[in-house]
């Protein structure tokens, strides 16, 4: 009884593509419905999405570089995050502002940077096949460490003398801070305004100069051994690569890419939810960067910009749309976390699913070139 | 080969702390009190005389009133005070002007009469 | 001798040695601080009954090879579910417990039948999908308790009118039916919760006589080696199928056990996470992504529950203040790391 094969490299390529890319075109079709819904004027949807993507982009573009070495979808950009916002307690107790406040929150998340991506790296590497669990979970464990360092060693261990950002009791943190001391400052650094939109052109230079880096990277040999580490680990062992470090190596960038990124992302909001700012880092990223058509094993730039602007919009748009469909706003809300877990959800499933395709196709092959042998023969 | 290596990296990370440094006294913010009020210096006694408009580091603070306190934030190290006599809205041309620097975590306490006075007294630092 | 005692903790688990002895210390510091030991050892076996039986929900598809069921929420979902409507339907007692069982299983089996086809399409890749198919399908109910019809007073939202409460109480249904059936009482502090515990051990006996079945012992076939299992003439993915139905069947019924304890529906968001304690207690046990018994379940749950309720009362006691949340995070989530990190036997 012969099973009917399905091979994704011999299909029409036309299905191909709608299969690859299922995610944005399924997107884009639920945003174009969304919009008109939303009943919010272009002018409106505009301006919210230039502020998102100013804020978003970085993040994202953090996320590219794991995909290159094979680590699948980072979640460790969390931890990032978390360094970024110690680094921004620490210039808000120091009372030091405007750009030099910024960049120093930069310098000094840094090393803090470094240090969580290099754990999370080792951990990695210790859960090969399973990296993104594993870095889920990670992410997880490490909002406990954050919270020990945060909660309870702030204002007891670690000096903090600006009683504004402490809790009542005397030490630990307070839930959120205003960094109204650094609010805009890189967005209005080179202030420019197209009509009535305003746009944050030294956001955006950062952004493109992130770009370029990445690019530049991809082609030195530290990019290049990724890339051969990320196709597959055997070769890149057998040509002298040093696999392990290559990998952690990875994880550091993208955390301390990440870190740079939250800061921008807080810089624009204004304030700091200090335990909670992060949490949902990670998951809208990688959502966005899926809603791209990126994969677990292929991201690239494109899909990055292609990504916030869909599934900002679709942020945008939907409490509004969720109003006018049902009466209820909340449903919004609730429609958006939906959204970003299930399309993490479908595109995870999808690649799972296309993996095993191939894999058994490859196999079939097999099989069918040693059964032809032995009719030969 | 690996001595060049150490070096640079040592000089990069020098370079990062000087960064650092700059940057941290560049941004930190001070506060600075303002008085327009009564100063009494070895039992001598400085009225104040008039209102005055104040600029601090080129940019325009506020009017302090007779007999009044304005405190104003302002970042990095090096600083210019200056203020003009104001009567009725109208500013009447009396200017003072003065450069002060204020190191890490101090906060400036300036008294107006002892500053058209010309007095050492007319700027207090605290840390 | 230094052999002999590596080969022990080899045998056992480094990070349980480190947690009992840790326990036990909490448990010797406890009189010290102003914290009853009897009361406290009577939360663990409260807490045990509580959580037991979601633990016991993993045991299925782990012996069949799916790996730690990560998608625990489906079955939460059901059981919600059930819940929500026999509270909806007037039962109390006994009576409203059972019908919540009943609904939730059915709703059950049909959720575990989807989930099945899903995971049987994507073998080898299970958790991480599962875990975002939990996320996304609890955010969806989110959705659905804001639009579902249901009407009891006590249910839905004072002002407005219509969707549900976040949290629901259950005094008056069938708040602690189970927990004081039978219940014994020793002294003044400790209620021993003859109800939860004879219901555990009873599920916990249905589980362990399932896989002595034909169909439980393939099943275990299909988890150890699935090539040797097919050639056997096993139809592997209707085991798969029906240890993920029956995964999520259990959990199911343990979240309503967890509630009738507790004493409070929640909705909305609050079963997000709920995947991970269990399963952080389940490899406490013993057991490992390919590998779990009852021992395991026993002995995690118990050692879990054992840390979350000790760790804080002593904890408060000395730093004078509440760090059991964040402990619980860092032991739950730093367990199941842990384990996704041990090298095992590579199956291919």
């Amino acid at each position: 009884m012969m099973k009917k094969q399905v091979s994704t490299t011999t299909m029409n390529p036309f299905v191909y593509f709608l299969i690859n890319y299922s995610v944005p075109i399924i997107f884009a079709i639920v945003v174009a419905f969304a919009l008109p819904l939303s009943g919010l004027s272009v002018n409106n949807v505009v301006r919210e999405l230039m502020i998102r993507i100013s804020r978003n982009t970085f993040l994202i573009l953090a996320l590219l570089i794991p995909v290159m070495a094979g680590m699948g979808m980072n979640f460790g950009i969390v931890l990032g995050a978390m360094a970024g916002e110690i680094s921004l307690i620490f210039i808000t107790d120091w009372h030091i502002v405007g750009i030099s406040g910024l960049l120093l929150a930069m310098l000094i998340s840094t090393p803090i940077a470094i240090i969580f991506g290099y754990f999370a790296g080792i951990i990695l590497n210790r859960a090969k096949g399973r990296e993104m669990v594993t870095g889920f979970m990670v992410s997880f464990f490490m909002n406990g460490i954050y919270q020990v360092i945060v909660l309870y060693g702030m204002g007891n261990i670690i000096p903090i003398s600006n009683p504004d950002i402490l809790l009542p009791r005397g030490y630990g943190i307070r839930n959120a801070i205003n960094l109204l001391s650094i609010r805009q400052v890189l967005d209005n650094l080179i202030p420019l305004k197209v009509g009535t939109i305003p746009i944050p052109v030294a956001t955006f230079l950062f952004i493109i100069v992130l770009c370029i880096f990445i690019v530049w990277f991809k082609k030195t040999k530290l990019g290049q051994d990724m890339r051969t580490v990320g196709q597959d680990n055997e070769v890149a062992r057998t040509s002298g690569i040093d696999v392990e470090k290559t990998r952690v190596l990875s994880i550091v960038i993208s955390t301390v890419l990440a870190c740079y990124g939250q800061i921008i992302f807080l810089q624009n909001i204004g304030t700091m939810n200090t335990y909670n700012s992060h949490e949902q880092v990670g998951v809208f990223a990688i959502a966005a960067l899926l809603v791209g058509g990126a994969s677990v094993t292929k991201a690239n730039i494109t899909n990055v910009f292609i990504g916030v602007i869909l599934f900002h919009t679709m942020f945008v748009v939907s409490p509004r749309a969720g109003k006018e469909l049902m009466g209820q706003a909340q449903l919004g809300e609730y429609f958006r976390v939906f959204v970003s877990y299930g399309v993490i959800a479908f595109s995870l499933a999808l690649y799972a699913w296309r993996k095993r395709v191939e894999r058994e196709n490859e196999r079939r092959k097999v099989m069918d070139y040693r059964k032809s042998i032995l009719v030969k023969n | 080969m690996l001595k060049k290596r150490f070096v640079i990296r040592i000089v990069l990370i020098v370079l990062l702390v000087l960064i650092g440094m700059f940057l941290y006294i560049n941004g930190k913010e001070h506060k600075v009190i303002i008085d327009n009020k009564e100063i009494i210096v070895n039992d001598d006694h400085y009225k104040a005389t008039a209102d005055y408009k104040v600029w601090l580091d080129n940019k325009e603070i506020s009017l302090i009133e007779k007999d009044k306190r304005i405190v104003a934030m302002i970042t990095g190290s090096n600083h210019k005070i200056v203020i003009e006599s104001i009567d009725n809205q109208e500013l009447k041309g009396e200017k003072y002007e003065r450069i002060f620097k204020l190191k890490n975590n101090e906060s400036a306490l300036i008294n107006i009469p002892a500053m058209i006075n010309f007095l050492d007294d007319w700027i207090i630092k605290t840390s | 001798m230094k052999e002999k005692i590596k080969k022990i903790v080899e045998i056992i688990g480094l990070p349980r040695i480190i947690i009992f002895f840790f326990i036990g210390s909490l448990f010797v510091i406890a009189p010290i601080v102003g914290v009853r030991i009897d009361s406290s050892l009577n939360d663990v076996i409260v807490r045990f009954g509580m959580n037991g039986i979601l633990v016991l929900s993993l045991i299925p598809m782990v012996k069949a090879g799916c790996g730690l069921n990560f998608g625990l929420q489906l079955g939460i979902i059901a059981g919600l579910v059930g819940a929500v409507t026999s509270i909806e339907l007037e039962l109390r007692g006994f009576m409203g417990f059972f019908t919540a069982i009943g609904i939730a299983i059915f709703i059950a089996v049909i959720l575990g039948f989807l989930y099945g086809i899903l995971l049987n399409k994507i073998k080898g890749d299970e958790m991480v999908v599962a875990t975002y198919i939990g996320f996304s399908s609890v955010s969806f109910m989110c959705i659905l308790w804001l639009l579902l019809p249901y009407k009891s007073p006590n249910m839905i939202w004072a002002v407005g009118g219509s969707g549900l409460r976040t949290t629901i109480s259950l005094q008056g249904y069938w708040f602690h039916v189970l927990t004081d059936f039978l219940k014994i009482n020793f002294g003044s502090h400790i209620v021993f919760p003859t109800g939860t515990i004879l219901f555990f051990s009873l599920l916990s006996f249905l589980v362990w006589a399932f896989f002595k079945t034909k169909t439980g012992t393939a099943m275990a076939a299909v988890g150890s080696n699935a090539y040797y299992a097919k050639s056997c003439g096993i139809n592997v993915n209707k085991m798969r199928m029906i240890s993920v139905i029956l995964s999520t069947v259990i959990a199911a019924i343990g979240i309503i056990v967890y509630q009738e304890s507790f004493g409070f529906i929640q909705l909305y968001l609050a079963p997000l996470y709920m995947a991970f304690p269990a399963i952080a207690a389940l490899l406490l046990g013993g057991a490992s992504i390919k590998k779990a018994s009852i021992k395991n379940v026993i002995i995690g749950a118990f050692l879990f529950q054992g840390i979350l309720t000790m760790t804080p009362s002593v904890m408060n006691n000395i730093v004078q203040s509440d760090m059991s949340e964040t402990i619980r995070i860092i032991v739950s989530n730093g367990l199941i790391v842990y384990a996704l990190t041990r090298k095992i036997e590579r199956e291919r």
